[in-house]
């Protein structure tokens, strides 16, 4: 291995990144609860758990499921709400030396518009908006699968913000290209792909569902392949940039990723299994650089489509 | 402030015909682990089993900590494996544990299967500080004992339960209570288990307000407060009845707060 300099800084929508290594929404609180276990400003950005426009309970328990290879969950958006999220959680997140990205959600297109405006305050890189979520009854991913609401939720959000906007996209769709060209067509300055994908488990013991909402989001290696691929699809019909995510677990998959068409990556699951798997990814990725006399990060970003 | 480190374990050795009692040099944990909390290990570095284990803190030891688990599934089933030397992913101490007061002269312990395991630090603990322990430890049948005499230990009194009826009182781990042992001699009573036991137990201490601490368990993901996985039903102080996480909040919740299903 040589000592030479590598440059892992992106630009991600007019953001400049120390790194493409983000954590997922709903895997790393705001990041502060990573604190004990890492220097969570090493990252290249956080997407903060799922904000609503009011307080939600969330499911009941199990909201938890290991499958092989996976995690599936129904957590159900559990948060306090926006208000509570500006007064008790924006303070803290704002001590972080990285990029914030605000994940919301709402149940109608003009709460999404609300969320925006409410979020349009300085400690806010960006905010990822989420059509996707498999684990709430109204809105959520609803908005995900239909290519003309999917366009209807950017604009709202657009009209409303200053911030950059990325819009998780949901892979429980026949066609994610269709879903993708409707964001971007709506202004969209980034995509986030994958969410969850919906999936069940039953317990033979009770002959019941596993978890209390029948149906759950997988998550973990197991959805790794689908979210690589639907990464690659996208990246040849949109010219906006991708983050990818799905069951990237260290530096190899993450790589994977980005030679698909991602300009950045998100880690969710791995946070869950080893908090400080983010700093492991970002140093995983400067060895590779160097193993293969990459100087700048920036060149992988869909290389494998040749 | 929870660390996330390397262990070694130091012994690893069956109690039973699934439980096993382990020990792992961890000293930054041990130093700050109180009874009642516990850690995540990770027991492979493979896709599959791909959580971390939340496994209850059984006692705090010189350099270390001991734990006792019983093999369930293939997590527990690698853990078994471990021998001497080998390392082990480890983050802790999580979680709120036991707490008790200065004034507390008579406590009552109660464990129920692999749940009898956190009640060793507390036995522990509070015998140093000279409180009276009077302790109940509930299991199937004969084979699934153990533990016994180490608890025997640190308590006055000690009652062995089982469904069977094949070692102790025949029964579970509530039925001394039924007549033999009278809950209104206790200052507190600490109790971890399977559900129906602490549900039945949190009915009897609250109806006769006796205080009452209940070690929970819910499934987890990752045990530091992020995923929101593994809450538990929880009436709040406004009698709201909210989800809080078992991993951070708990896993030692009052039985006036914990909501138990119908």
């Amino acid at each position: 291995m040589t000592d030479q300099q590598v440059d892992l800084s992106i630009d991600l929508m007019g953001l400049h990144l120390k790194n493409p290594v983000m954590t997922a929404s709903g895997t790393c609180g705001s990041g502060v609860e990573l604190l004990p276990y890492m220097d969570v400003s090493s990252l290249g950005a956080i997407v903060g758990k799922g904000t609503t426009l009011n307080n939600k309970k969330g499911n009941p328990p199990g909201r938890l499921m290991q499958t092989s290879g996976g995690l599936l969950n129904c957590i159900g958006l559990q948060n306090q709400g926006v208000d509570y999220f500006l007064a008790n959680i924006l303070p803290e997140v704002g001590k972080l030396d990285t990029h914030f990205f605000a994940n919301i959600s709402g149940n109608t297109v003009e709460e999404y518009g609300i969320l925006a405006e409410k979020l349009d305050v300085e400690g806010i890189s960006g905010l990822e908006v989420n059509i996707s979520c498999p684990n709430v009854k109204s809105g959520g991913l609803a908005f995900g699968t239909i290519p003309e609401d999917a366009r209807a939720v950017t604009e709202e959000v657009k009209k409303h913000t200053s911030k950059k906007v990325l819009v998780k996209l949901s892979p429980n769709v026949t066609d994610i290209t269709a879903i993708a060209q409707a964001v971007e067509d709506g202004g969209a300055d980034g995509i986030s792909l994958i969410n969850t994908l919906l999936g069940m488990a039953i317990d033979s013991e009770t002959m019941k569902a596993s978890l209390s909402n029948t149906f759950g989001g997988l998550s973990g290696p197991a959805v790794k392949p689908v979210g690589l691929r639907m990464v690659y699809q996208v990246y040849q019909k949109v010219s906006i940039p991708i983050v990818g995510l799905g069951g990237i677990m260290n530096a190899k998959d993450a790589i994977e990723y980005m030679l698909a068409g991602a300009t950045a990556i998100q880690l969710g699951t791995a946070n869950l299994v080893n908090p400080a798997v983010g700093l492991e990814v970002i140093d995983g990725i400067e060895r590779y650089m160097k193993q293969k006399n990459i100087k700048d990060i920036k060149s992988l970003v869909g290389k494998a489509h040749r | 402030m929870p660390y996330a480190i390397q262990g070694k374990v130091i012994s690893n050795v069956s109690l039973n015909h699934q439980v096993y009692r382990m020990e792992i040099e961890c000293p930054d944990i041990a130093n700050e682990a109180y009874p009642g909390q516990f850690i995540q290990i990770g027991s492979s570095n493979e896709a599959s089993p791909l959580l971390n284990r939340p496994i209850s803190i059984a006692r705090i030891i010189p350099g270390g900590l001991q734990i006792m688990y019983a093999v369930v599934g293939p997590g527990t089933l690698q853990l078994s494996r471990k021998q001497e030397e080998d390392k082990l992913k480890i983050i802790g101490p999580l979680g709120h544990g036991f707490s008790w007061t200065a004034e507390m002269k008579k406590v009552l312990l109660v464990g129920g299967g692999i749940g009898v395991a956190p009640l060793h630090a507390l036995a522990e603990a509070l015998y140093e500080e000279q409180v009276e322990i009077h302790t109940i430890l509930g299991f199937n049948s004969q084979k699934d004992v153990f533990s016994q005499e180490q608890l025997a230990k640190w308590s006055k009194k000690l009652w062995v339960t089982t469904m069977d009826g094949t070692c102790g009182i025949k029964g579970h781990a509530c039925t001394p209570l039924e007549g033999l042992v009278s809950i209104s001699e206790y200052d507190h009573v600490y109790a971890c288990g399977p559900k129906p036991m602490l549900k039945a137990l949190a009915k009897i201490c609250n109806t006769r307000h006796i205080p009452c601490s209940l070690s929970m368990e819910e499934y987890m993901a990752c045990g530091i407060g992020v995923c929101l996985g593994c809450v538990t039903r929880i009436l709040n102080q406004n009698q709201e009845e909210t989800y809080e996480r078992v991993c951070v909040e708990g896993p030692v919740f009052s039985s006036r707060e914990v909501v138990f299903d119908d």
